[in-house]
């Protein structure tokens, strides 16, 4: 089984290869044939609006797009489910990115997931998982613990967040205020990861006028992996629900949702929806079709 | 040399029937139960989380905690419920059978728990126990180099014997298990009660490993078999 | 008060629960017998998204004095760490040993297993009847689930053979069945705002402020109750809970025969 998939990849790599070296020759022959940077300026020559510096690097980072698509294709087709030890190329063209390790000459996976190629570089994007903190994600966490200096937060991670008083809005003086008031223990928020260091101390920060701190709703928890799926292309998913069910939600990067509405089960139950059949086809309008509905047709935990 | 009859009337390197599903438990982060012949191991995964108590915290790595139990109705006699010696000794080569396939620099500080129940024991119980352990950290997401595989081998009345079921391991000269990770082809777990001459060693090692890639087959059908369908975009 | 059990209370003043339940509703019962072959009996039961199984193994011991001719039962429950990310390896603690006690409380008081009948030799041998209880899932409730669990394993638990002479059991299954008069079945209430909620989740344990825990037999009497948690009940709600009991427990009753 495992030899006739990596002979799948192989020869879609080669093939994507082929065609990526192809288009480089010829952008490359286009070049060399009468590119005249005094004649035109160079963006009216390129069919992309955002003019990168070389044709050259545009053209080929095009190239590596289309790559990309026909990998998202393969991908479509279920083929690409790697797990641990599973050899994705044999290759030293290719850097291991996330979740995938060299060994000798060839790229393997560390875990279960699906490959992505970013140009050279190879990720496995897991299926399953943990919540790793990165900076500048929004999550929902919970007060664990207040402290002479800040709060210690849970965020449905390996790692606790610390968020200091300086990461609030406003001055503090803890000698004379009560922090629990403003934060107390067991409290939702909405809150920005800060800073993350390789030894994985977390910081977050409640500055950015998005964050809050949630006084009402419910909160329902999902695979973090399956966060993409609920807000969907643009945002596009999220906002079906919110618009079908008027509901208010945030969605944390660590899998923690909080729903506030009149019609919070419906919505609990279209995410939960989202996350079971993440995999079909079609998803939106099977979700469209369920948010039609007047009452949730089954029960939601939360 | 006539040839062996098993009692059970297998082949000599034909293994016990095995089942393996992945996702078994609801709140586990990654489960698996895996029954090799009458044996049934059930694995959960919980983590990487955090450590508690501080002090056990190592700075640069996560730590593997491995606990193996029988179900008190999992043998004939009753198992005593709480750790015995066996238990305790089994939890540690299982432990270090797992330890080499995990990329466990990823993540300083954190603990990932495995435990591992016995639910039906009929010989191989730490073998199974192993497959399911492996099969439920891949189905957690955790990094690893490969999947470890695991099964015993023997030799009765001169004849190498693979996958001993319980009365087999009252017959047989040596009773050897090993835990095996096929894409490097290297072992993790050895141990072996008995007395064999060096080469018969060397031949049920090499029985043991034919084993071991029957199960990594097991093993990769049932983690597809519950996550292939997510492939799709 | 957090906001989950506002919620929760919020629903409940206008008869909903969060899953969709009605207050005195249980969750999908799923019974499946034998499921380990070498157990004496076995039983898997799904509550919901809890679940446990339950096994029985026999021995011979010597009888306890001041019940000479009766034979012992045991009822043991670790919380093992499968089941849920909060059970911790170690001794069984007192959640754990309450959980054993009630699913125990019920099976003695009901008499339902004839423990004379267990009797090999006044004073000296008598069988014991071991039912020990592995959850594996824990999503509330783990009380009914596994008091289901154990009397549906002891239901269809075959007695094993005794060699006298050499004085050790010899786990062979006979025909003849563990000696059982009676089904008693428990029914657990969660407490919140005051009201009776019929099998708690998860959820609902974690914002409820107690539970009440009535086990009921075949005839509709009482053999066992136990309060847990920090709370205080009215008359009126013990009354209403005893009602409900022994409704329900006729109906889990019927689940159970069904399943055998």
């Amino acid at each position: 089984m495992e030899t006739e998939k990596i002979e799948m990849d192989e020869s879609i790599r080669k093939e994507l290869e082929e065609d990526v070296m192809e288009e480089i020759k010829a952008i490359q022959e286009k070049e060399n044939n009468g590119f005249d940077e005094s004649d035109e300026p160079a963006f009216e020559k390129q069919e992309s609006p955002h003019a990168a510096p070389s044709h050259v690097h545009e053209q080929m980072h095009l190239a590596h797009e289309r790559m990309e698509e026909k990998r998202e294709e393969s991908v479509r087709r279920g083929k690409n489910v790697v797990l641990p030890g599973d050899r994705i190329v044999e290759s030293m063209e290719y850097l291991p990115g996330r979740n995938c390790y060299r060994d000798g000459n060839s790229i393997y996976s560390k875990r279960l997931g699906v490959v992505y190629y970013r140009g050279h570089v190879i990720d496995v994007v897991p299926l399953s998982g943990k919540y790793m903190p990165e900076a500048d994600d929004m999550v929902i966490g919970k007060v664990s613990e207040v402290q002479y200096s800040g709060w210690t937060i849970d965020v449905n991670s390996p790692y606790r967040a610390f968020l200091p008083l300086s990461g609030v809005r406003g001055f503090i003086e803890p000698s004379r205020t009560d922090i629990s008031k403003i934060y107390g223990v067991g409290d939702l928020i909405y809150a920005r990861i800060s800073e993350v260091t390789p030894l994985k101390d977390i910081r977050i920060s409640m500055k950015d006028p998005s964050t809050r701190k949630f006084e009402n709703g419910r909160i329902i928890r999902i695979s973090p992996v399956k966060v993409p799926r609920v807000i969907g292309k643009q945002g596009s998913m999220i906002n079906l629900i919110k618009d079908k069910t008027g509901c208010r939600i945030s969605v944390g990067q660590n899998g923690v949702i909080w729903i506030q509405g009149e019609k919070e089960q419906l919505a609990a139950r279209a995410i939960q929806e989202i996350e079971e059949k993440s995999q079909i086809q079609g998803l939106t309008d099977h979700i469209g079709k369920l948010l039609n509905q007047e009452t949730p047709s089954a029960g939601v935990r939360i | 040399m006539t040839t062996y009859k098993r009692n059970d009337g297998r082949k000599l390197d034909e293994t016990r029937p095995i089942k393996m599903k992945v996702g078994v438990l609801k709140h586990a982060d990654g489960s698996a139960l895996v029954s090799i012949g009458k044996t049934v191991a059930l694995a959960a995964v919980y983590g990487p989380r955090e450590l508690n108590p501080r002090h056990m915290q190592e700075s640069d790595r996560a730590i593997l905690q491995c606990n193996y139990t029988m179900a008190p109705f999992s043998t004939k006699e009753r198992v005593r419920p709480g750790p015995s010696r066996r238990s305790t000794e089994i939890s540690k080569v299982t432990r270090e059978a797992l330890e080499p396939a995990l990329f466990l620099k990823d993540f300083p500080k954190t603990t990932i728990d495995l435990y591992i129940v016995i639910l039906q024991a009929n010989a191989g119980t730490r073998t199974a126990g192993i497959n399911a352990a492996s099969l439920a950290l891949a189905d957690a997401g955790i990094q690893m180099r490969d999947l470890v595989t695991s099964i015993a081998a023997g030799k009765i009345e001169g004849h190498y014997v693979i996958d001993l079921n319980g009365e087999e391991e009252e017959l047989t000269d040596c009773d050897l298990p090993i835990a095996y990770m096929p894409r490097e082809k290297k072992f993790t777990l050895i141990q072996m009660d008995g007395k064999i001459t060096k080469e018969d060693m060397k031949n049920v090692i090499k029985l043991a490993v034919k084993g071991c890639e029957t199960l990594y087959e097991h093993q990769r059908k049932a983690l597809l078999e519950k996550w292939s369908k997510e492939g799709f975009e | 008060m957090n906001i989950q059990t506002s919620y929760i209370i919020s629903h409940l003043s206008k008869g909903m629960r969060l899953d969709g339940r009605k207050p005195d509703e249980h969750r999908k019962i799923e019974i499946e017998i034998g499921p380990i072959e070498q157990a004496e009996g076995s039983a898997r039961v799904k509550l919901g998204g809890t679940e446990v199984i339950a096994g029985v193994k026999l021995e011979v011991k010597e009888p306890f004095s001041d019940t000479p001719n009766e034979g012992v039962l045991m009822v043991n429950t670790e919380l093992s760490p499968v089941a849920s990310p909060e059970f911790e390896l170690g001794p069984p603690r007192e959640t754990a040993i309450e959980l054993a006690r009630i699913v125990d409380r019920g099976i003695r008081e009901s008499h339902c297993i004839n423990t004379e009948k267990l009797c090999i030799k006044v004073g000296e041998k008598v069988w014991m009847v071991m039912v020990d209880i592995q959850p594996l899932s824990h999503e509330g409730n783990l009380i009914d689930a596994s008091g289901i669990a154990a009397i549906a394993a002891l239901m269809t638990a075959k007695m094993v053979k005794y060699d006298e002479a050499g004085d050790k059991v010899i786990y062979e299954k006979t025909d003849e069945s563990v000696p059982l008069d009676d089904i008693p079945v428990p029914v657990t209430f969660g407490i919140i705002d005051g009201k009776l909620i019929v099998d708690p989740t998860l959820e609902e344990e974690e914002s409820m402020d107690g539970r009440l825990t009535i086990t009921t037999n075949e005839a509709g009497d009482v053999c066992a109750m136990q309060k847990g948690g920090a709370c205080s009940l009215t008359f009126e709600l013990i009354e209403q809970a005893a009602e409900m009991s022994i409704k329900k427990g006729k109906e889990i009753r019927e689940l159970i025969r069904q399943s055998l």
